[in-house]
């Protein structure tokens, strides 16, 4: 039951909520009509005049056959992301939260690479797979195979990818961990005497108690995928080579600011703002559900 | 349908402290034993270790003739009710009692059919397709039980089942699990620190401390002849009045007003402990005493009793003194208990003809 409080003066309440308002609406909701109406808009490249053109970037982005491609990469990406850096967080959680000894410095150190920048993360990978100076990128052309991100479009999108999951493995593991160690013990050793193999307990045990955690999880690593690995891309390959590291957030940014198609960029903005919404929208709609249950 | 033997039974942790201390029990086919002591006494440990949840550091496990030290607990054929009953909350009732039976791969309708019977033993017909959160404490508590009789083990462990529950709710289950484990005739250890529990529900009784199992037997016997100061101290409600003395070969001194005539004793003298039960205690005649408090309890009233400079004894009375009256309190020797220093009961049957004579008498 949340507290209820009751204020005397009757305008003390709107005055302490007043900061956290002001915020939204200067940094949210400002900018959000500014892009809307952006959106409505096309302007020439030097911004000499502007032209209502009612829906038309939305009909142009749609239907241009490159923002499909972009869009299913992204969800790709997306998707990869999702589910490589959540799978290796849960059995890095599973193995610390078995942990007797060192337990503490492993999950320290399991935690550090989030303190790590976007940006950064991008970086040393592919600091690391450069085929000319990196450990590993040279390494691999030593043993023939023929490595190079910078101008082959999947290995820059594998590269990406792991690098933006490697980034996201701490954040999931403290999440899991906790999840994890939120399961009581005995439920645990009431399904060893059940005669559950471990293998068994945690498919059939441990697993679904973690759902509520994994769907949280899943939603933040979409959102995550989808926008914070602007960074990773910009910091990288700027979605090349040849549009192969293109995601949605990358386009918006590369038709908008390069390609100075400002009312196209808005009306791409104003999709994956809908595509945000509706994610979020879902989980909180499936996480009162299960808060209900 | 086993009998279970532990055998010098012992647990070391790290540190090398002994959690349980050389154990050794035999408990027959269809036997209730209940395992009693203070917390950290051991007694969990020592059911953990016949689970299979900790690794044993010295003795032996036998369940039905077989070694089972070295065996997983799911290949020791036995089923534990937990405190907290532990139900799998994503499961329904029905889902939960099933769950040690699909692991062992049994056919599908012969679960649905064991489900079913366990479900009508603990009624809980109307609750299979709820889960867990939806159920009240006792329920859980049944569902739990159920999850153990469903898979039909040879022994059933307890570990503080009930004390999760409400008081009156702890009286009736009690009852229920004893009438259960008569009907299903299958050997169960239980452990509890609730000592109500342990004499109701015992056909023996393991009364531990510090890992020791310091007496094993009925709780009657238990009661009536308690082989220790701690089993003396430990069985009974309220606790056995336990009397510092110092035996001198003839009276064992109580207090510098008090001392008993204890013929036939042949202890060698030195300090002593007498012990008496509440109820054996006489309110007439006897050495003085003054009344402190006066607990009635409806059947009964109990009086918190001083000897003139000397201990504090509860009594049982039928009916309260009067307050602040002077009071004379006897001792019957028939019914007194000895033990040693060590606390080691002192065999001693008091002579027919000590019993006629004023059994407590103050000396100069």
């Amino acid at each position: 039951m949340a507290v209820q409080v009751v204020f005397r003066n009757r305008f003390l309440p709107y005055l302490l909520v007043a900061p956290q308002a002001a915020v939204t609406l200067v940094f949210f909701f400002w900018p959000a009509a500014q892009g809307m109406r952006q959106s409505l808009l096309r302007e020439d490249a030097f911004g000499l005049s502007t032209e209502f053109v009612g829906l038309d970037n939305y009909v142009e982005a749609l239907t241009d056959p490159r923002y499909l491609d972009t869009f299913l990469r992204s969800v790709a990406m997306s998707a990869l992301v999702a589910f490589l850096s959540m799978s290796t967080a849960l059995l890095l959680a599973a193995m610390a939260d078995r942990a007797v000894r060192g337990g503490r410095a492993y999950r320290t150190l399991l935690i550090w690479p989030y303190a790590v920048a976007p940006a950064l993360a991008g970086v040393l990978w592919f600091l690391m797979f450069n085929p000319t100076i990196g450990v590993v990128g040279v390494g691999l052309n030593r043993m023939g195979i023929a490595w190079n991100p910078y101008l082959d479009g999947a290995q820059a999108f594998v590269l990406v990818t792991v690098a933006a999951s490697w980034k996201q493995v701490s954040y999931n593991f403290v999440f899991f961990l906790a999840g994890l160690q939120a399961i009581p013990a005995a439920l645990i050793e009431a399904a060893a005497i059940d005669g559950a193999s471990p293998f068994r307990r945690f498919w059939t045990i441990v697993f679904p108690l973690l759902a509520p955690t994994s769907f949280f999880l899943l939603v933040v690593n979409v959102v995550y995928a989808f926008f914070e690995t602007f960074a990773v891309i910009h910091a990288t390959t700027q979605g090349g080579p040849g549009g192969a590291t293109e995601t949605l957030v990358y386009k918006v940014f590369n038709d908008g600011f390069i390609g100075l198609d400002l009312g196209g960029s808005a009306a791409q903005s104003a999709v994956l703002m809908a595509i945000v919404a509706a994610l979020t929208v879902a989980q909180f709609r499936l996480l009162d559900r299960k808060a209900g249950a | 349908m086993a009998t279970l033997s532990l055998q010098a039974l012992t647990k070391r942790y790290d540190n090398g402290v002994p959690a349980v201390n050389a154990v050794s029990l035999d408990a027959a086919d269809g036997e209730f034993i209940v395992i009693v002591g203070p917390s950290g006494c051991g007694k969990s440990t020592l059911l953990r270790l016949v689970a299979g949840l900790e690794t044993v550091s010295g003795g032996r496990v036998v369940i039905d003739g077989a070694v089972v030290n070295d065996r997983e607990p799911g290949n020791r054929d036995i089923a534990m009710v937990f405190q907290n009953y532990a139900l799998y909350p994503h499961m329904t009732v029905a889902g939960n009692m099933a769950y040690g039976l699909r692991n062992r791969r049994v056919p599908k309708p012969e679960i649905a059919a064991k489900v079913r019977r366990a479900a009508e033993i603990l009624e809980l017909t109307e609750l299979l397709e709820r889960r867990p959160a939806q159920l009240s404490g006792g329920q859980r508590q049944r569902v739990a039980m159920g999850r153990a009789i469903v898979r039909e083990p040879k022994v059933f462990l307890f570990d503080e089942p009930l004390s999760n529950l409400d008081a009156k709710l702890r009286v009736s289950m009690r009852v229920e699990i004893k009438r259960l484990q008569r009907r299903l005739r299958t050997t169960a250890v239980y452990v509890t620190h609730d000592q109500v529990e342990a004499m109701t529900l015992a056909d023996r009784l393991v009364v531990m401390n510090r890992g020791v199992a310091e007496q094993i037997g009925p709780p009657l016997a238990l009661y009536e002849r308690p082989a220790t100061v701690f089993v003396a101290g430990f069985i009974g409600s309220p606790a056995m009045n336990l009397l510092p003395a110092e035996w001198d070969g003839r009276f064992a001194r109580v207090s510098p007003h008090l001392a008993l005539a204890l013929p036939g004793l042949g202890a060698p003298p030195g300090p002593l402990t007498l012990g008496i039960r509440p109820e054996h205690l006489g309110l007439e005649g006897g050495a003085a005493a003054a009344v402190e408090l006066v607990e009635p309890l409806g059947a009964d009233t109990l009086v918190h009793v001083r000897l003139a400079d000397g201990p504090l004894l509860v009594a049982r009375a039928a009916a309260a003194p009067a307050p602040d009256a002077p009071l004379a309190l006897e001792m019957p020797l028939a019914r007194l208990h000895l033990f040693d220093a060590a606390g080691n009961r002192i065999p001693w049957e008091a002579p027919s003809a000590a019993l006629e004579a004023r059994p407590c008498r103050p000396v100069a």
